[in-house]
């Protein structure tokens, strides 16, 4: 037994789910069927049997949500994460506090590496500088008076900058992500 | 009863227990399934007449789906004698049941302490 608005809403859920693997989507599509079918078969008209699900594409949105979260940290790349934790952002504070995380992790490393290029043109604009109340850390275009203490070392403690900042930067999204999966997001 | 997944910011008695229902949602389901497999609709019903959650196919579905998914719960296809159509049931794997064993607990330990708190029992 079945029903011509019922129908359209399976189809228009098979639609929705596109970006989900065939047999995954087959899955959810056949599960919606059959209870669908068993409350037409008990006497529920197809209007109260599909108000339970609601619109097609909120019921979808769920599936969709959960796929993206899983699939990005299955592909371990830092694009993917970052593209998921975005789309989810406006729903979810875990996303938007691991996607904030990053960005600071981030845009640390990138002035780390900056700082390294300005280092080996211009040495005597990147250091560390302490004394006479002042302290300065980084690249300055015009350093203090007091001596710089790090030299050539400055490159060691930037790289280190640059592994535990890009480091901190990956964990925030897979943090993230891991908080967010098996989880309601909206 | 409004279904759980239809909570809005209502400030009725029934708006503010919808709102609560969602945090035990998963808590009841593993309760439900650690007497064995069921399929959808069947939990939806039992879950409605043994714990009076009232959710909807919009919540339960997508529920299931991510527990799947987590590894507490498993999914097969059914094809019984007498029934109409295939039905998919679910069942608690070990680690689910594992999980339901450690939520239930804190869950009890914190709605005694709280219900003592808030009929002023506790000092």
């Amino acid at each position: 037994m079945s029903d011509a608005s019922i129908e359209t809403w399976l189809t228009q859920l098979e639609t929705a789910l596109q970006p989900l693997p065939a047999d995954e989507r087959a899955d959810i599509v056949g599960e919606a069927r059959t209870h669908l079918e068993e409350r037409l078969d008990a006497g529920l008209s197809p209007a109260s049997a599909l108000a339970g699900f609601g619109r097609a594409e909120s019921y979808a949105r769920d599936f969709l949500d959960d796929h993206t979260v899983t699939s990005a940290l299955d592909s371990k790349r830092a694009f993917a994460m970052v593209k998921a934790l975005v789309s989810v952002a406006g729903q979810s504070i875990v996303a938007t506090i691991g996607l904030l995380c990053f960005l600071v992790f981030g845009a640390t490393t990138l002035a780390s590496i900056a700082c390294i290029l300005i280092k080996i043109a211009r040495p005597q604009m990147v250091g560390l500088w302490s004394g006479d109340g002042t302290f300065a850390f980084g690249a300055i275009s015009d350093p203090p008076a007091t001596p710089e203490l790090l030299g050539n070392w400055a490159y060691v403690v930037l790289i280190a900058l640059i592994i535990v900042d890009a480091w901190l930067a990956r964990f925030s999204l897979i943090a993230a992500l891991k908080g967010l999966k098996g989880r309601t997001i909206t | 009863m409004p279904p759980a997944d239809k909570a809005t910011a209502d400030k009725t008695p029934e708006g503010r227990r919808t709102q609560m229902y969602k945090g035990v949602l998963e808590l009841a389901l593993m309760r439900l399934l650690r007497d064995g497999p069921q399929y959808g609709l069947r939990i939806l019903d039992q879950l409605h007449e043994e714990a009076g959650l009232d959710l909807s196919e919009g919540t339960l579905y997508p529920l299931l789906h991510r527990l799947e998914k987590g590894g507490l719960i498993q999914a097969e296809w059914r094809h019984e004698t007498g029934a109409s159509h295939p039905r998919k049931y679910y069942g608690l794997t070990a680690a689910g049941t594992k999980e339901f064993g450690e939520q239930s607990e804190i869950w009890l330990d914190m709605t005694e302490r709280l219900n003592a708190f808030l009929r002023g029992g506790s000092k």
